[in-house]
């Protein structure tokens, strides 16, 4: 329970930082750039590597590349709804999330069902510190090797 | 001369509930991150990293200040608002280019180093998010006839 109450005082204070950085910079396409900045990651890779080591993280910064592109596409589409249609912002970047959920989850599907160079060659792994089972062969390998390298 | 500037009065236009509200998104999300890697693993949680619960609030604070301030000015807002809006997110796209970047570095680097790894990978994305929009702003500048003042 602490660690969560750790993760929403932690992660909303680093968000709140870039947004009023957001706010305060002009031109507004300039201070867009902080509306995609890694606050959630940073807060996020900074407990995991506090609870469950960098080989942790690792696995998660692997599996935010494919989040990274989907919400470039996502940043993308919202800002072609928005001058196309008549939709306002809210509406337009809640329909958006369906598109960034299909592109992220898409490519990590496709990064399983791609054969990895993992130590394992395996297409399943489990996570050191959850036990819970994970789809990339690759990242696997490297949770697997810090594992086996953790005491 | 530099078309970057701050504009300390941005602040003054926020009302308190609004901050409060980024700042539940913002630990509500990184709570929902958490949740789910612990649930299905951190491959599942790591995309969520990149999960824009922040920037569906800040295009509609943008909006919502944009129409406010025509207002205001006795101005009618028409689609001020939504042009404002995607602005922003022509912005965020080019961010997600220095997100991209953050999370490679960071997984090259964070095992050598920790501290390496936040400091490397929070520099390469502020180099790749700025460049790329410098590089848009010059593309855009190129391609528009010079007697128009470039858009903002």
């Amino acid at each position: 329970m602490t660690e969560y109450v750790v993760r929403f005082l932690v992660g909303g204070a680093v968000v709140s930082a870039f947004a009023m950085l957001g706010d305060i910079l002009r031109p507004k396409s300039f201070a867009g750039l902080f509306g995609a900045a890694p606050s959630v990651a940073l807060a996020t890779l900074g407990i995991a590597v506090y609870l469950h080591g960098a080989g942790y993280a690792v696995v998660q910064s692997q599996a935010m590349i494919a989040g990274a592109v989907a919400l470039a596409v996502y940043s993308v589409v919202v800002c072609h709804l928005l001058v196309r249609t008549q939709l306002r912002a809210a509406p337009a970047t809640l329909l958006s999330l369906v598109v960034w959920l299909m592109v992220g989850f898409g490519l990590v599907t496709l990064a399983a069902a791609c054969p990895g160079e993992g130590e394992s060659g395996s297409s399943t792994w489990r996570c050191a510190n959850t036990g819970n089972y994970g789809v990339s062969a690759h990242v696997g390998s490297r949770v697997n090797r810090h594992e086996r390298e953790t005491p | 001369m530099t078309p970057i500037r701050f504009s300390a009065s941005a602040l003054r236009e926020g009302r308190w509930y609004e901050y409060l509200i980024r700042f539940a998104l913002g630990g509500a999300a990184t709570v929902f991150t958490g949740l789910v890697s612990s649930r299905y693993g951190a491959s599942i949680g790591g995309v969520c990293l990149a999960l824009p619960a922040i920037f569906c609030a800040s295009a509609t604070l943008i909006e919502k200040h944009e129409v406010r301030r025509k207002r205001q000015t006795g101005l009618d807002a028409g689609r001020r608002g939504q042009k404002a809006a995607a602005l922003d997110a022509a912005g965020a796209a080019l961010g997600a280019l220095g997100m991209l970047v953050f999370a490679i570095v960071f997984w090259l680097t964070v095992e050598n180093s920790i501290a390496i790894g936040f400091i490397g990978a929070s520099l390469a994305w502020l180099i790749v998010s700025v460049a790329a929009w410098y590089g848009r702003r010059r593309m855009r500048s190129v391609r528009r006839p010079r007697s128009k003042p470039p858009r903002r």
